[in-house]
């Protein structure tokens, strides 16, 4: 578990998923190969970036364990930018973005994206929590093993 | 009636040993026990959260955006009213399962039996169609071709296998719906934010908040008989529709909340001799104990913070996302309204799904239809988990000769029957008269059993449970307007109209 901690998985696997998710996909639904690559990295890394940058402040204790609004508050201000680097990626490449060409501008491209970080925020959170609990969560199961009429707590974490 | 019902746990004294009980309704009464301790921390893991992934589902998804593409964000307003009284049904569903350790059926048991009886006969005649996984199933095959049966049938007899070889079934229906929510959360909003725009978010924040729309095409005009039981049927399916509020109380005491502590949690099929032994009814705690008061207001916070936070916060989050989504695909592709109106109950996720692909490319279009199949199983486990739960929780207290099977037992009876007739249904029912048409009679009856279990409410948290722990006049007068809410509309709908569905 200290090891998982130390290399600051579940916030590197949680962003990176969720960048390969949007690529991956892709291929399923038949974009061309090298859109799909780019536009998977071009916001996988990113928000991996992102999740480990997340880990080494909640370790650090900068960030609290479980607590919505810091992570959803984190996502505001983080997505935008890893959109951005993605839409900047795709019209360098291939000269044509996703979206931002669309938008009126820069500054409401940024702003309709950190509200999207919101909800991007929480899916990250909820996601994050499984990935750390799944070991916590079994070895305290173990441990509040019912004795006899010895009632069960609903939570452990203090 | 037991005079003692409302005033303080009443103690009896039986040979030597004094065993105190609180007397509730018409089953045994419940021995006084210490109510355990509320957890030190608000956690993001526990029941509101299955509520809210199990809540979230067609109706976010489907039904919601097919009103936004329909009637304009402005309906939305609607379902902000639906969710946050169900976010008050969740605070007293809790209220007396914390309290007893005690599902709702339980408590329905002890007003009349029959009121009991009543919902596990509305269970069956809703929850045993396998319409989630079958619409789910529809989704997979516009996006791979592959024939929806296929993707139907492995995917009901996934959930049997998965449930089947857990240590603890909650624990495992709890990490997979709560991974699968962040999973669509994540996805949806990625989704929104490649097609949507700021413009779209304004529309959808308002139209929460236009109280008192309502469109003028749904109340009269040759097509207001289709549109309104549509938006009836819409209510009904904002948040946890029909009787998942009920299988809440079920959670809470797998979860070990309150007095559920008390209670053994269902197991699986391979660690079944484990199976510890059932109390025969749920347990109070003594309410004139200070001590015992304070932990109580410990698991209010615990609940409030569940069904506000959690439940309320991420539906509502998810809403917003969709409504986002609706508005963009009838941007793209106004033709979508049309095939909506024509009657087309396919058009919506085909209207989405291709105006997403149009606008960001086939990326998004097939993301949204793996997205509606991911929701259709998600549904159909946390739907058979908890129906499984909910029935053999009736069966086992009020049909003595099968107690002696176990409540584990029962439970896999009623899944794997669930999942046999699942499976039998869906080459019974085929594609033309297939998945949608199964969800809107689904919505009917969730909205007579959800305006049933508001009055029900009424009785068991008023009649069963001590003075102090009752809830207060504001969260009646709620109660009493969301029964009538329902129960009003589906009346409405009736009388005005001549159908109901």
């Amino acid at each position: 578990m200290r090891i998982l901690r130390q290399l600051k998985i579940p916030g590197m696997v949680t962003g990176l998923v969720t960048g390969l998710l949007v690529g991956g996909l892709a291929a399923v639904a038949g974009a061309p190969t090298s859109f799909v690559i780019v536009a998977a990295l071009g916001l996988g890394i990113p928000l991996a970036i992102f999740g480990i940058v997340f880990d080494a402040l909640m370790d650090a204790g900068r960030i609290p364990f479980g607590r919505i609004a810091p992570v959803a508050l984190y996502g505001v201000l983080t997505f935008p930018i890893a959109r951005l680097v993605q839409e900047l990626l795709l019209t360098a490449i291939f000269g044509q973005g996703i979206t931002l060409q669309q938008e009126s501008g820069v500054l409401s491209f940024l702003v309709f994206q950190g509200i999207m970080g919101f909800g991007y925020g929480i899916g990250f959170l909820m996601i994050h929590s499984q990935i750390i609990e799944l070991s916590a969560w079994r070895a305290y199961r173990k441990q509040a093993k019912e004795e006899g009429d010895q009632p069960r707590t609903a939570e452990k974490r203090a | 009636m037991d005079t003692s019902r409302g005033g303080a746990p009443r103690g009896t004294t039986e040979e030597a040993q004094e065993e105190r009980v609180w007397h509730a309704g018409r089953e045994d009464p419940m021995p006084i026990k210490e109510l355990p301790e509320p957890p030190a921390s608000l956690h993001i893991l526990g029941p509101g959260m299955l509520l809210a992934a199990l809540g979230v589902g067609l109706g976010e998804t489907y039904l919601w955006p097919r009103l936004v593409i329909l009637f304009g964000p402005e309906i939305r307003w609607l379902f902000f009213i639906g969710v946050t009284l169900q976010g008050v049904v969740m605070l007293e569903m809790a209220r007396y399962a914390t309290a007893t350790g005690e599902s709702i059926f339980f408590g329905a048991a002890r007003l009349w039996r029959p009121i009991m009886w009543l919902f596990f006969a509305i269970a069956v005649l809703v929850y045993i169609w396998p319409g989630h996984v079958a619409l789910g199933a529809q989704a997979f095959e516009s996006l791979t071709g592959i024939s929806w049966y296929v993707f139907g049938v492995i995917g009901l007899l996934l959930i049997g296998l998965i449930i089947s070889f857990s240590t603890i079934v909650y624990n495992v229906v709890e990490a997979i719906l709560s991974t699968l929510i962040g999973i669509l959360v994540i996805g949806s909003t990625i989704i929104a934010a490649l097609v949507g725009n700021l413009g779209f978010v304004w529309a959808t924040i308002t139209g929460l908040f236009a109280f008192g729309y309502f469109p003028q095409e749904a109340l009269s005009g040759p097509q207001a008989a289709a549109l309104f039981p549509l938006i009836v049927g819409a209510i009904a399916f904002a948040g946890p529709s029909g009787m998942q509020q009920m299988w809440y109380t079920l959670w809470l005491r797998d979860k070990g909340a309150g007095m559920g502590s008390y209670i053994p949690r269902i197991k699986g099929l391979t660690h079944m001799d484990e199976e510890e032994s059932m109390p025969s009814r749920g347990f109070m705690f003594d309410t004139e104990d200070p001590e015992n008061m304070r932990r109580w207001k410990g698991w209010r916070r615990w609940v409030h913070f569940d069904a506000w936070v959690l439940f309320w916060g991420i539906t509502m989050l998810t809403t917003i996302i969709y409504t986002v989504l609706a508005q963009s695909a009838l941007q793209i592709d106004p033709g979508v309204r049309e095939a909506i109106l024509a009657d087309d109950e396919g058009a919506t996720l085909n209207g989405m799904a291709a105006a997403f692909a149009q606008a960001g490319g086939a990326v998004i279009g097939g993301l949204f239809f793996v997205f509606i199949s991911v929701i259709g199983w998600k549904m159909t486990f946390g739907i058979f988990d908890a129906f499984s739960r909910g029935q053999a929780d009736m069966t086992y207290y009020f049909i003595r000769p099968v107690q002696r099977l176990g409540m584990n037992r029962l439970y896999f009876a009623f899944l794997w029957f669930l999942i046999l007739f699942g499976i039998a249904m869906l080459f019974v029912t085929g594609e033309e008269d297939g998945p949608a048409a199964i969800l809107d009679i689904l919505s009917v009856l969730s909205t007579f059993a959800m305006g049933a279990y508001c009055l029900l409410l009424l009785g068991t948290n008023n009649l069963l449970l001590p003075k102090k722990i009752r809830p207060n006049i504001l969260i009646n007068i709620l109660l009493a307007f969301a029964a009538l809410f329902y129960l009003g509309m589906l009346a409405y709908s009736y009388f005005r109209f001549g159908v109901i569905l």
